[in-house]
């Protein structure tokens, strides 16, 4: 009789959804890595640049530096950080389908897959940036380490899935329709402004901060800075909760579309 | 073992595909029926825009019918061919790991990539960017790792036809040596390959699929239907 190949031997589902977990989750970090020879260092380099830049020109309006309860450039290091945690998330995993069409030849390839792995690998990375934020204006001399770690890893787990949600969701919109990516792009920018990235809520009106709450970026924002800054007074009305809460809808619905129009982005 | 009863390795039951273009889209399979038996080679013939692609497509599993279903009792590889399957920005040696690697290969990775190397001969090319490939290189290259894998059926589309004498002469070896275990199914307009490899074949005419249960029949259909003389029969 034939000889069995382990390699191409039956193979449960989850063991096959796992091989394929495996195997993109390597070729995306070696691609992540190797897109060009600055590639390492622009991955860190870009989100330091980012927070240098910004806190240069806050600090050089010196406007508004007054924030209730933390020091002003520990507060925006920490906000900006997690807000592009979750930018980077999202359009990384909008992207991965149209980066990873030539391999749906492969029937186990599916496109949920690439969004999933390239969503796990990015936040595996952006934990890292975080760390090395953290360590570094430790070591400049500011208070940035954390007085509430594990509360402060559940705001990144929800930021984190939020993420995703909204990479799986727009993926399927973009392989569609295309130019829907500049919307998105678009829209990122006013995000934010309107998360209390930079200019804090708490001096805004309470009629305006009522509708600023619809954003769950501003409670995910506002929470990291509390779970950082025991004294931080955040703005009233954050919950973790309401994250979760579009976090899982963003991420069931994304799977659903996913399943709905599987095959056809597949035949793209 | 008997061959009458043993249900057929591959069956196509009234398959219907269309595809939704800008601008509408025609149906490209109109009710496609046939059986495939056990350890079979098959050749695909037909037209340009034909359907033949499409069919090898749908029966790789990349698409589905949107009528009618495919039975599969075996294991059948990716539609080897021109295009798909290779990521251009990365080396022949990571597609190559990649593609093992899904296929839960990870222990014996070295074995496959020995294996695709030495049937691919490409030389320092294999840590190489595949967009850097030559059609005949990446042809090569594909070949390779699907032989690699153990499976029932081969798709291949127009994989050969960029090939040199010496790649179909080892191609046409590898088959012959999996004789009673693998078969092909085989998209390609160079009728002596398909007569090499091929035993049966199926014509596909205006959306349907016709069956020969011998290659050369389904070929002769197929010249006839366009008006080409054969250079077989002129030989004769």
């Amino acid at each position: 009789m034939k000889d069995v190949n382990p390699a191409t031997a039956v193979r449960s589902p989850y063991k096959v959804a796992w091989h394929v977990w495996t195997a993109l989750f390597m070729r995306e970090f070696v691609s992540r890595m190797t897109t060009d020879r600055f590639a390492p260092v622009w991955l860190f380099l870009q989100p330091i640049l980012h927070v240098v830049i910004l806190v240069a020109v806050r600090d050089f309006i010196g406007k508004g530096r007054l924030i209730p309860g933390a020091e002003f450039i520990p507060w925006l290091v920490i906000g900006i950080t997690t807000f592009i945690m979750f930018r980077t998330l999202w359009i990384q995993g909008m992207n991965a389908i149209q980066a990873n069409k030539a391999l749906f030849a492969y029937r186990q390839v599916h496109p949920a897959d690439t969004v999933l792995v390239r969503c796990a690998m990015e936040a595996k990375l952006q934990a890292f940036v975080l760390m090395i934020m953290v360590f570094m204006f430790t070591g400049l001399g500011f208070d940035m380490l954390p007085d509430a770690p594990l509360e402060a890893v559940e705001v990144l787990l929800a930021m984190s899935l939020l993420g995703l949600g909204m990479g799986l969701t727009t993926s399927v919109m973009v392989t569609f329709f295309p130019e829907s990516s500049k919307i998105v792009n678009l829209i990122s920018f006013p995000l934010y402004l309107l998360s209390g990235v930079m200019i804090p809520i708490q001096f805004m009106p309470h009629g305006i901060q009522e509708y600023l709450l619809y954003n769950p970026l501003l409670h995910a924002v506002e929470l990291i800075r509390a779970e950082f800054f025991s004294s931080y007074h955040a703005v009233q009305g954050v919950s973790l909760w309401y994250v979760y809460q579009w976090a899982i809808c963003t991420v069931l619905l994304g799977l659903a579309l996913h399943v709905k129009f599987k095959v056809r982005m597949v035949a793209r | 073992m008997d061959i009458q009863n043993e249900p057929a390795m591959i069956e196509a039951k009234d398959v219907w595909k269309r595809y939704h273009g800008p601008f509408g889209g025609g149906w490209v399979l109109k009710g496609v029926d046939f059986k495939i038996p056990r350890g079979v080679s098959v050749g695909l013939v037909g037209k340009n825009g034909a359907g033949k692609s499409t069919l090898l497509r749908l029966i790789g599993g990349m698409d589905s019918p949107d009528k009618g279903e495919i039975i599969e009792r075996c294991r059948v590889s990716w539609p080897i061919g021109l295009g798909g399957g290779f990521q251009g920005s990365m080396t022949g040696r990571q597609n190559v790991k990649f593609v093992a690697r899904i296929h839960g290969g990870n222990a014996d990775i070295d074995r496959i990539i020995d294996e695709v190397q030495d049937f691919a001969e490409i030389g320092p090319a294999f840590d190489q960017p595949i967009h850097t490939y030559s059609s005949g290189m990446r042809s090569r290259l594909a070949f390779g790792l699907s032989l690699a894998f153990n499976f029932d059926v081969y798709l291949s589309d127009e994989a050969t036809a960029v090939g040199d004498v010496s790649f179909k002469q080892k191609a046409k070896k590898a088959f012959k040596e999996r004789v009673g275990q693998s078969s092909l199914i085989m998209v390609s307009h160079a009728t002596k390959i398909l007569e090499d490899l091929c035993q049966s074949g199926i014509w596909l005419h205006e959306g349907k699929a016709i069956w020969f249960d011998d290659l050369k029949d389904a070929i002769d259909a197929y010249h006839d239907s366009v008006g080409h003389k054969p250079k077989t029969k002129k030989a004769k």
